[in-house]
C-alpha cells in the first residue's frame, strides 16, 4: 500500500459537471412554476404541501451539518470519505433559508394556530390550551424570530463545520441539536396544535441523519467511481458507511417506536390523536410500509457484509431509504392536514420534486473536489496510513 | 470495521495508551501479582471489613423487612414506589458502562477499553446483583417471585405480558447473564495464566478447573475469539434494551412525569453517565492503591470524561425537553410536575440533581479538569449523586402528588430504607474487593495483544 492510498484518485476527482446541476435549477423552476400556478386555484392545499416537500430536504440539510461536526470531534475514514458531499449538502443552508421565505406568507394557510390573534378573548373561551399557546409561543412574530435564530445557529456551526476546530464543533453541534429540535417542534409538530410528544425532535434528528448517510452513499456511489478502486481499503470505508446506516436505521426506529409504544399504553386521548388519525383512511398501509421499508428490509440488507463492501447494492439500499424517508414524512406531516384526496398528495409529490431538484442543484453545483478542511483530513489520514504501512 | 481504527481520533496525540515501558513480561507480572502475591494489604482487609461490615447491616434489614413486612419502610398510597426502584433503578444504570466499554468499544476497535473493560464488566455484575435485590423485597411475599416466570403452572395464573414489569424480567435477566457469560469467557485465558503461575497448590487447582482446560493452543484461540465477538454482538443490543425497559416501567403509565416519550433514550443515556461515573469513581483509587498508572493511564480517564460528557449533554437534552414540553402541553398536570418540582416540597432534590448532573458537569469541557484525577474523581461523585436524584425525582416526586390534591401524601424514607440502600453499596463493594483480590483486574492478554499491536504500529 502507498503512503497515500486514496490521495491520487482523490486529487484527480471531478465534481460532476456545472450542465447536470443547471438541468436541476430548470427542472426545479419548472415544477416549482408549476405550484405556482396551481397556488392559483388551491393556494392552502400548495402551501400545505410546498412544507411537506420543504422539511424533506432540510432534514437532509440538517443531516449532513449534524454529521460533518460530529466527524469532527471523532475522526475516521467514513467521513474523510463523504466529507465532499456533507459540505455539498450544507451548502443548501442558504437557499434553504431563501425557501422558507414563501412559507413566511403562507403560515395562515399552513398552522391552525396561525389563524388567531394574540390574548383573542374568543379563543380563550373556546380553546384555553390553544389560546395559552397562541399567547406565548405559537404567534406569528414569535415563529419568525426563532426562525431567524435557528437559521443563524445553522449558519454559524457551517461555518464551524468547515473549519473543524474540536471543541468548536461539540459546541456547535450541541446547538445544531436545538436547533433541530426546536425547530422540527415548530414547522412539524405545531400542525396539530395540542399534541405533543418529547422525542418529536429526536425523531428529525435521527430521520435526518439516515437521510445524510443515505444521500451521501448515493453520492459516492454514483459521483465519484474514481474514489472507489475495487481495492480492500475503499471496501472496508464503503463497509464502514453501510454500518453507521444501518446503526442511523435502528436509532430512527428506536425513537419511532419508542414513541408510538408508550402512547400506545397510555392511551390517552390527547395524545394518541397522533396515531388514530395515521391509521385510517388509508394511512395504516403507509405506516405498514415504512415499518416494513424503512426498517425490516434496510435492516435486514445491512447485515450483509457482502452488500455493504459492494458500492453498488449499498448504493441501491440507500436510495430506496431516500424514498423512505420521503414516505415517513409524508405520513408524520401530510395526516395533520384535511384530506385532499388523490390529486392533494400529487401536489405533496411535486412540491417534494421541485425543491429537491432546485436542492439536487445547488448540491451539485457546490460539489468541490476537496474543499480545505476535507483535505486536510486527507492529509491527516494520509499521513496516519504512511505510519501503517 | 478496520478502517475505523485506522484513523483514530487526534487525541491520540495525547499520551500512549498504556506505558511504553511495559512489556510482555512486565504486565503480567504487575496484573497477576496483584492477586497472586502471599499476603494480603492492610488496606485490603480494611476496605473488605468495612464493606463486609455493611453487608450485614443489608442483611439485618432484609431480615427486619421479612418479619415485619413492607410496612418498616416509608411507602404509602400514592407513592407505592420510592427508594426501593430509586436504588433499583440507579444500580442498573451503572451496570451499563460495564456492558457498553466491553461490547461496544470492542465492536468498534476502540483499542483504549482494554485496561477498564474487566473491572467495568465486574462492576456491571455486582451493580446488578445489588439491582436485583430491590424488586424482589419489594413484592412484599419474595418467596413467589417465581410467579414472574412465565411457566405452565396447574393453577393456570399467567403473567400479564402488556406489562412493562414482566419486559423487565426479562430483560434484567438476559442482561445479567450474558454479562455473566461475558466476563467469565472474558476471564479464561487469564484464569489459564494464573493457574500457571500460582505458587500456591490449591490456588492452582482451583484456577485450573475454571480455566477450563486452556492450553493456549492456535485453535483455543480461533474459536475463543470468534465466541467472544458473538458475545460482544450479544451484549450490545442489552446496553440499549435493558434500561429502554426500565424506562417503560414508567412511561407506559400516564402518571404525569412519568408518561413522557423521551424516557426510552434519555435513561439509556444516564445510565451510561453514571455507570462512567462508576467506573471512575473505581478506577481512581484503584490505579493508586496498585500503582497501575501506566496501564489505566490519563487516555483512559480523559476518554471517559468525554464519554461522560457527552451521556450528560444527551441527559440535559431530556431534561430540557420534558420541561419544554410540560409546559407546552398545556395539560395542567403535566405542568404542575414542573412546577412542583421547582417549587415543591422536595424542591431541593430538583435544584441539587440540576447542580450536579448539568452545572458542574460542564467543567469536564476543560482538558486541565478531564487530565487531573482527583478533579475527575470529586465530580464522578457528584454525578452518582447527581443521578441517584433523578431517579428520585422522577419516581418518588412525581407520584407524591399526582391527580387530586386529596390524595397527595408526603414521602419519607425511614431507617430501613437507607440501611438497605447504604447495605447494597456495602455488597458491591465486598464482592468488588473479593473479585480484585481473587481474579486479575485487568485483563492480562488483551494488554498484551495490545502491546504487540502497538509495537506493529510503532515499527512500521
Amino acid at each position: 500500500m502507498t503512503t497515500a492510498a486514496h490521495s491520487p484518485a482523490i486529487e484527480n476527482w471531478r465534481p460532476p459537471a456545472r450542465r447536470a446541476a443547471a438541468i436541476a435549477f430548470v427542472v426545479g423552476a419548472a415544477l416549482l412554476g408549476l405550484c405556482l400556478i396551481l397556488a392559483l386555484f388551491a393556494p392552502q392545499r400548495v402551501f400545505q404541501a410546498y412544507l411537506y416537500g420543504y422539511l424533506y430536504w432540510w432534514t437532509a440539510t440538517m443531516g449532513c451539518l449534524a454529521l460533518a461536526l460530529l466527524h469532527n470531534l471523532t475522526g475516521g475514514a467514513w467521513g474523510s470519505a463523504i466529507r465532499p458531499f456533507l459540505y455539498g449538502g450544507i451548502a443548501t443552508l442558504a437557499v434553504l433559508a431563501v425557501m422558507f421565505l414563501p412559507l413566511t406568507l403562507g403560515l395562515p394557510q399552513i398552522f391552525e394556530w396561525a389563524h388567531f390573534e394574540r390574548f383573542d378573548p374568543a379563543l380563550a373561551q373556546d380553546d384555553p390550551i390553544l389560546a395559552d399557546k397562541v399567547n406565548h409561543y405559537l404567534n406569528i412574530p414569535f415563529f419568525l424570530v426563532r426562525a431567524v435564530v435557528y437559521f443563524v445557529i445553522w449558519f454559524g456551526a457551517a461555518a464551524i463545520a468547515r473549519r473543524g476546530a474540536r471543541r468548536a464543533s461539540a459546541l456547535a453541534l450541541s446547538m445544531v441539536i436545538l436547533g433541530i429540535s426546536f425547530a422540527s417542534i415548530d414547522w412539524g409538530m405545531s400542525l396539530e396544535p395540542h399534541w405533543f410528544s418529547t422525542i418529536y425532535g429526536g425523531l428529525f434528528l435521527a430521520g435526518g441523519a439516515v437521510s445524510a448517510m443515505a444521500l451521501s452513499i448515493v453520492s459516492v456511489g454514483a459521483l465519484s467511481p474514481p474514489l472507489l478502486p475495487h481495492d480492500r481499503r475503499s471496501a472496508d470505508v464503503t463497509n464502514d458507511l453501510g454500518n453507521l446506516l444501518l446503526a442511523f436505521v435502528m436509532v430512527w426506529t428506536y425513537f419511532s417506536f419508542s414513541q408510538f409504544i408508550i402512547i400506545w399504553s397510555g392511551n390517552l386521548p390527547e395524545e394518541n390523536v397522533w396515531y388514530l388519525r395515521r391509521s385510517v383512511h388509508g394511512w395504516q398501509w403507509v405506516a405498514i410500509a415504512i415499518a416494513l421499508f424503512h426498517f425490516a428490509a434496510p435492516f435486514l440488507l445491512l447485515l450483509s457484509r457482502d452488500l455493504k463492501r459492494n458500492p453498488k447494492t449499498l448504493m441501491l439500499v440507500a436510495l430506496g431509504l431516500l424514498v423512505m424517508r420521503s414516505i415517513d414524512l409524508f405520513w408524520i406531516i401530510v395526516p395533520a392536514f384535511e384530506n385532499h384526496g388523490w390529486t392533494g398528495f400529487l401536489l405533496d409529490f411535486l412540491a417534494l420534486a421541485g425543491i429537491g431538484a432546485i436542492w439536487v442543484g445547488v448540491y451539485c453545483w457546490s460539489l468541490k473536489p476537496l474543499p480545505e478542511a476535507g483535505r486536510h483530513h486527507a492529509k491527516r489520514s494520509a499521513k496516519r496510513k504512511g505510519a501503517v504501512a | 470495521m478496520s478502517t475505523l481504527q485506522e484513523n483514530p481520533p487526534p487525541s491520540s496525540r495525547r499520551g500512549p495508551i498504556i506505558d511504553p515501558d511495559y512489556n510482555f513480561g512486565s504486565v503480567t507480572d504487575k496484573i497477576s501479582s496483584i492477586v497472586l502475591t502471599p499476603g494480603t494489604h492492610m488496606g485490603w482487609w480494611l476496605g473488605f471489613g468495612a464493606s463486609f461490615l455493611l453487608v450485614m447491616v443489608m442483611l439485618w434489614s432484609i431480615a427486619v423487612l421479612f418479619a415485619r413486612g413492607i410496612g418498616v419502610w416509608g411507602l404509602n398510597v400514592p407513592v407505592g414506589w420510592a427508594f426501593d426502584i430509586t436504588n433499583f433503578v440507579w444500580w442498573i444504570g451503572i451496570g451499563h458502562a460495564g456492558t457498553l466499554i466491553s461490547a461496544i468499544l470492542l465492536l468498534l476497535r476502540q483499542d483504549w477499553r482494554t485496561s477498564i473493560n474487566r473491572f467495568a464488566e465486574a462492576m456491571t455484575l455486582f451493580a446488578v446483583s445489588c439491582a436485583l435485590l430491590y424488586p424482589l423485597l419489594h413484592l412484599g411475599r419474595p418467596s413467589y417471585f417465581y410467579f414472574l416466570i412465565p411457566y405452565p403452572a396447574t393453577h393456570g395464573v399467567w403473567p400479564q405480558f402488556r406489562s412493562p414489569l414482566i419486559w423487565d424480567f426479562f430483560a434484567v435477566g438476559t442482561y445479567g447473564t450474558v454479562s455473566l457469560l461475558f466476563w467469565y469467557v472474558g476471564l479464561i485465558p487469564d484464569l489459564a495464566t494464573l493457574r500457571d503461575r500460582a505458587r500456591n497448590r490449591y490456588a492452582a487447582i482451583i484456577y485450573g478447573i475454571l480455566a477450563m482446560g486452556w492450553r493456549n493452543s492456535a485453535r483455543h484461540w480461533m474459536r475463543y475469539q470468534k465466541a467472544y465477538l458473538l458475545l460482544a454482538g450479544l451484549a450490545t443490543p442489552l446496553v440499549v434494551s435493558v434500561h429502554t425497559i426500565v424506562s417503560f416501567d414508567f412511561a407506559a403509565g400516564i402518571v404525569p412525569g412519568w408518561h413522557v416519550t423521551i424516557f426510552p433514550p434519555y435513561f439509556v443515556a444516564g445510565a451510561i453517565y453514571s455507570g462512567f461515573a462508576m467506573v471512575l469513581t473505581l478506577a481512581i483509587p484503584l490505579r493508586a492503591a496498585y500503582g497501575l498508572q501506566g496501564l489505566v493511564t490519563e487516555r483512559h480517564l480523559d476518554n471517559m470524561a468525554k464519554v461522560m460528557l457527552t451521556a450528560g449533554l444527551v441527559v440535559a437534552y431530556g431534561y430540557l425537553m420534558e420541561a419544554f414540553m410540560s409546559w407546552y402541553s398545556g395539560n395542567v398536570f403535566e405542568q404542575y410536575v414542573m412546577l412542583n418540582r421547582l417549587q415543591g416540597p422536595y424542591r431541593y432534590t430538583y435544584w441539587a440533581l440540576l447542580i450536579c448532573n448539568i452545572i458542574i458537569p460542564q467543567l469536564l469541557w476543560s482538558r486541565a479538569v478531564r487530565s487531573s484525577p482527583i478533579a475527575l474523581f470529586i465530580l464522578s461523585l457528584i454525578i452518582n449523586v447527581g443521578m441517584w436524584l433523578e431517579r428520585f425525582v422522577i419516581i418518588a416526586v412525581s407520584l407524591h402528588r399526582d391527580f387530586l390534591p386529596s390524595s397527595w401524601d408526603m414521602y419519607t424514607p425511614t431507617f430501613w430504607e437507607w440501611s438497605l440502600y447504604i447495605g447494597t453499596i456495602g455488597l458491591f463493594l465486598s464482592l468488588l474487593f473479593l473479585f480484585i483480590r481473587l481474579l486479575p483486574m485487568i485483563s492480562i492478554f488483551e494488554v498484551r495483544e495490545l502491546l504487540v499491536e502497538e509495537a506493529h504500529r510503532e515499527s512500521e
